[in-house]
């Protein structure tokens, strides 16, 4: 029944064999992690939390009942009163009675307040008191504060002599347009969503990294822990199982950003529609109350800013997925050999640490490459490997960085990740066979210096 | 002549860890077809020298040959190894994972379901083939690790503990595989520490201590090496007069059998005389078992080891 003819095998060239077995690999890690609930749960709920955070807001503004207060307004100079419009939130009222016997009208009154105006209104401070059973909130207390503000302004100008026609002519609107000029000519440019894109790269690559890295690690502890490693190395090399492993949840990766822009053009395609449908259905009064110089600025703004998110730029698309692939080899392949060097996942605290400062030095001073994407921090951090991934991201969005920069940083970046990636198969070589004592930073020096 | 009969050659081989040897100029030949018992205490460099044979591990010094050939990467197709430590993807259906093991040894995919299904079958775990290895009992998973094992019917199999954990009608089941892989010619090499499967199945046998081979032989020379002048005797009648007989010390003594060890007299001698006095129903040499040879044998170089550091 049995014949072992296992010497007589057809002869298939090694790497044929070799490529074939990674890519076993590679199925394998890919494919256990796409069919899992955790994967299809994180793709469908990260975006739907993202939208939520931006939406949230502004539902919650929309809805939220505004809080109505009565004030009684003491104003002896009787100059203030006539300017302060009641509105949803206030209701401005006069009144003859003084502060004391106001203040035993409003005990137990919990919507009701005084306000006082002192006489004398020319001075370089002048000290108006609120009083009420209740403290007003913050939304109150600020709008409160904007409407005196302006009607005194209003009263100090008055009394200097200007006449009103006048003072509607100091009233305008700044539109600062920003242009970068280039061989082509010039191109329009808004610096704050081009920071504000640089920025979200940033993060993206930080978020990718951090999490991928982790599944990374986990991966090999749960081969090492449960023992499949051991079977398994003696099937294929070592580095072809790490090699497999990083590369299987690098596509799991893409996969779930590529899931991720799929999703954003549908979303931004059915808010684009919801908005217009809302738009044309608005009746013109609302209409009229809308387009106030305030929320004119405002839906300008948005629309700049759709149509610049909506134009993809793919020079900056293709940056992108080199740095995070260049940045995940690097991380993922670190990832892996502390994996490889600890028993359980706990244990790999420690180790992991000198791994994460670098990836969060970049996050922290990310604000200062944004202010100044040309400054020394900026140009060594968006060369230096460990930092490129992130800080070369923002400052292609917002800078046109020289391209003698860009080209060393890429090839410092790849020289870096092959680097890293010889040096963690040669602590993975060793650590996963390993078991029982915690290794220090110097075990690992010498499992990377240890020949086979 | 004797190089081709031999299966597999280890020779010289050292291996180095960073604080200690492991494996210290260990030279085997395993014949082919043949059942060798790879015997030792814990920590002796069994697994070490597995490693090698698998190449898990490299050699410092030394060469492995399998058929006169050193160790290639074609060689892992023809190994089978089933560590001490059993491992298993838990979250893994039976069937993947196995197909995925046999297609990592480089089985194509077709032939590797085939020969999955077959063995499944043979050793009754057809009906678990799509229930994830983790919700299987432990010794359902060890029968998973053996077809692991055997099922790209390898010609050498190398099995580090294949009995522990499996209930008695399981043991048996496997030992009678291992015996049928045997004898169509497998050549397995056995690790362990239960002395009476050793006895019962290995042909040839190696003593690891301290990373050196301390004895190499087949089991009836090993036995017949550390034999003793014991014999066991059952009478029914008074076997206190033994002692008037010949010049013996009394190791064990019973209702009607005595255990005694002879001092200056052969086995034939005696009986001669035995045979005068009483009337015996049972005249035995009593051979050691491996377990007391093993265990004189590894306290006497642990003896030896002590002392030699006492004079460094």
């Amino acid at each position: 029944m049995f014949n072992s003819q296992g010497l007589t095998i057809n002869y298939i060239s090694p790497i044929t064999l070799l490529m074939n077995k990674i890519w076993l690999i590679i199925e394998r890690e890919y494919m256990t992690r796409v069919k899992s609930k955790g994967f299809i749960l994180s793709t469908l709920l990260v975006p739907l939390g993202l939208a939520l955070l931006i939406v949230l807001p502004f539902i919650a503004g929309m809805i939220s009942e505004k809080e109505y207060l009565k004030i009684y307004v003491i104003d002896p100079s009787g100059r203030v009163l006539p300017l302060l419009k009641s509105n949803e939130s206030f209701t401005f009222l006069s009144t003859r009675e003084d502060y004391d016997s106001l203040k035993e009208k409003l005990r137990g009154e919990h919507r009701e307040g005084i306000l006082v105006i002192p006489e004398d209104l020319s001075g370089e401070v002048i000290e108006i008191m609120y009083f009420s059973f209740d403290n007003l909130t913050l939304g109150q207390e600020i709008q409160l504060r904007g409407k005196l503000k302006e009607i005194l302004h209003k009263i100090k100008i008055e009394n200097l002599g200007i006449p009103g026609e006048l003072l509607e002519k100091l009233n305008f609107r700044l539109s600062l347009s920003t242009g970068k000029l280039s061989q082509k000519g010039e191109e329009k440019t808004n610096t704050l969503i081009a920071a504000m894109s640089g920025y979200i790269m940033a993060f993206l690559i930080y978020i990718s990294m951090v999490i991928y890295g982790s599944f990374v690690m986990r991966g090999v502890v749960e081969e090492k822990a449960n023992r499949v490693v051991e079977i398994l190395i003696c099937s294929v090399r070592p580095f072809d199982l790490m090699i497999g492993k990083i590369i299987g949840i690098g596509a799991m990766g893409i996969t779930q950003f590529a899931i991720w822009v799929i999703m954003k053009t549908f979303f931004v395609f059915i808010g684009a529609c919801i908005f217009s449908w809302y738009s044309m259905n608005i009746n013109p009064v609302q209409l009229q109350r809308i387009s106030s110089l305030q929320s004119e600025v405002f839906y300008g703004q948005i629309q700049n800013i759709m149509t610049q998110f909506h134009s993809f730029d793919f020079k900056l698309l293709f940056f992108f997925f080199f740095y995070f692939i260049g940045g995940y080899l690097l991380y993922s392949s670190l990832h892996a050999a502390v994996g490889s060097a600890v028993d359980q996942e706990s244990d790999a605290n420690q180790l992991v640490l000198p791994i994460l400062i670098p990836l969060m030095i970049p996050m922290i001073i990310l604000t200062r490459i944004l202010h100044n994407p040309n400054g020394n921090i900026a140009r060594f951090a968006s060369i230096f490997p460990f930092f490129s991934p992130m800080a070369m991201l923002v400052r292609l969005a917002s800078v046109e960085v020289p391209w003698y920069e860009i080209l060393l940083s890429m090839i410092l970046l790849i020289l870096t990740f092959l680097g890293s990636v010889w040096i963690s198969a040669r602590i993975y070589r060793t650590g996963i066979l390993m078991y029982g004592k915690k290794a220090s930073f110097r075990e690992l020096g010498h499992w990377i210096l240890h020949k086979g | 002549m004797k190089e081709n009969n031999n299966y597999l050659e280890i020779k010289n081989v050292t291996k180095v860890y960073s604080s200690k040897v492991a494996v210290k100029d260990i030279s085997l030949s395993i014949s082919e077809g043949t059942i060798y018992g790879l015997l030792g205490p814990n920590g002796a460099g069994k697994t070490t020298l597995i490693r090698m044979i698998t190449r898990i591990l490299y050699p410092d010094k030394g060469e492995i040959f399998i058929k006169g050939e050193a160790l290639k990467e074609k060689h892992i197709k023809i190994t089978g190894y089933m560590p001490e430590e059993r491992g298993l993807y838990r979250k893994m259906k039976v069937f993947e994972q196995l197909i995925y093991f046999l297609c990592l040894k480089g089985l194509p995919k077709a032939r590797a379901c085939q020969k999955t299904e077959m063995w499944l079958k043979k050793l009754n775990m057809y009906e678990w083939k799509n229930k994830p290895v983790g919700e299987l009992s432990k010794g359902m998973q060890q029968k998973i690790q053996f077809i692991l094992t055997v099922s790209h019917e390898p010609s050498l199999l190398i099995l580090d503990e294949p009995f522990a954990g499996l209930d008695p009608v399981n043991s048996q089941l496997i030992k009678d595989i291992i015996l049928e892989l045997k004898a169509s010619g497998v050549t397995t090499i056995f690790s362990t520490h239960r002395m009476e499967q050793v006895e019962e199945m290995c042909d040839k046998i190696a003593l690891i201590n301290n990373a050196q081979v301390i004895l190499e032989d087949n089991i009836r020379s090993v036995k017949k090496r550390f034999q003793k002048n014991i014999y066991r005797i059952e009478s029914d009648n008074d076997l206190s007069i033994l002692k008037d007989i010949a010049d013996l010390t009394v190791l064990e003594s019973g209702n009607n059998y005595s255990v005694v060890e002879l001092k200056s007299i052969t086995g034939k001698e005696f009986l001669i005389k035995l045979l005068n006095k009483v009337d015996i129903t049972k005249f035995e040499l009593k051979l050691p078992t491996l377990n007391e040879i093993f265990i004189e044998l590894v306290s006497k170089s642990e003896e030896g080891r002590s002392k030699k550091e006492i004079i460094i």
